[in-house]
């Protein structure tokens, strides 16, 4: 038999198969149970806004979180200090500040070496050696140019 | 302030809720076949088919309200239907026992075995189909063969529909052929 009548006529027969007498009331029965279609837009309202607090509390933390960790979230780069902080180092000396109560003005511990060094340094023990002699005048000897002389050569004259 | 009062109105007042249930009531009486006929032939088994069909209705008429076109409503409703059957068939784990259901299902009692034989390759070759050949082959038959209404169901010229009907059958064809 041709198979193509047979897809037709399977075709019809399988597709023109009805529903049980009672579908249709089914259907009506279950939409009449369902909620109104506004009830539909509540969760989706619901979980939009939701996603939009949650979004908002996490940006605004990490805006917050940010600024405060900013020195120790970059290692490399060193705290800039001005001159003051130097110029207390003569009251920064141990025996000076009161151990219990920190010194409101950030202090830099050194070894007490350095600090003579400095010490002396501010106070202008130290002076710079004086700069070296400049020559007045640069003697330059007199190129003097020799002529080349080529040797003879041996084997005879060219022709 | 003057109240007019409804019985004076030209044409009765209803509320748009009421409006649109009584559209989709008629919507209703007349798709219903349509989408349990679109899933039963995905699916083959009435049950399974039914549920399917119900759950499309239902998400028809949720969604009714947002509907703009609503000459396009058989369409979509044939889409939906199409894709929850595909959907439950591919998660259904009875594949087995409906194979067997979707020959008697298409068959009577007085039909003969090797009639059911062939009417089961004939089911294994449409589902080897392509999907939009397979879904424009299944809804001719839905339909009886009328091209223009294949094209407006799938919202395609009727050039289209006749191209993907020809590869279809022409598909068909070859796979029973190499069957036999």
């Amino acid at each position: 038999m041709d198979p193509m009548i047979d897809l037709d006529r399977e075709l019809a027969r399988s597709t023109q198969v009805d529903p049980s007498p009672d579908f249709t009331a089914r259907v009506r029965a279950r939409i009449a149970n369902e909620p109104p279609a506004w009830q539909w837009r509540v969760p989706g309202l619901a979980i939009a806004m939701t996603a939009a607090i949650a979004i908002g509390v996490a940006a605004s933390n990490l805006l917050g979180l940010l600024p405060a960790s900013g020195p120790t979230a970059t290692p490399g780069v060193l705290e800039r200090r001005s001159l003051n902080v130097v110029v207390p180092l003569r009251a920064s000396v141990p025996a000076m500040t009161p151990p219990d109560r920190p010194s409101p003005v950030q202090r830099i511990v050194i070894s007490k070496s350095e600090m003579l060094a400095l010490q002396q340094l501010f106070a202008g023990a130290i002076v710079a050696p004086p700069p070296a002699p400049i020559a007045d005048e640069l003697s330059i000897s007199e190129l003097v140019i020799e002529a080349i002389v080529m040797p003879p050569i041996p084997g005879g004259e060219r022709q | 302030m003057t109240r007019i009062r409804a019985e004076y109105l030209p044409v009765p007042v209803v509320s748009l809720d009421a409006e649109l249930e009584r559209e989709f009531e008629s919507r209703l009486a007349e798709c219903s076949t349509l989408a349990f006929r679109v899933a039963f032939s995905v699916l083959r088994h009435r049950e399974d088919a039914e549920d399917v069909a119900q759950d499309a209705l239902v998400r028809a008429h949720r969604s009714f309200h947002k509907l703009r076109h609503r000459d396009r409503f058989q369409a979509w409703l044939v889409r939906t239907t199409w894709r929850l059957a595909l959907d439950h068939r591919r998660g259904e784990q009875r594949r087995l026992v409906r194979q067997f259901d979707h020959v008697c299902a298409s068959t009577t009692p007085d039909d003969t075995a090797e009639t059911r034989e062939r009417a089961g390759h004939l089911w294994e070759a449409i589902d080897a189909l392509p999907e939009k050949l397979r879904l424009a082959l299944v809804l001719s038959g839905i339909v009886g063969h009328d091209i223009a209404e294949v094209a407006r169901l799938l919202r395609l010229p009727e050039g289209t529909v006749k191209s993907r009907l020809f590869h279809a059958r022409r598909e068909i064809q070859e796979r029973l052929q190499w069957i036999r």
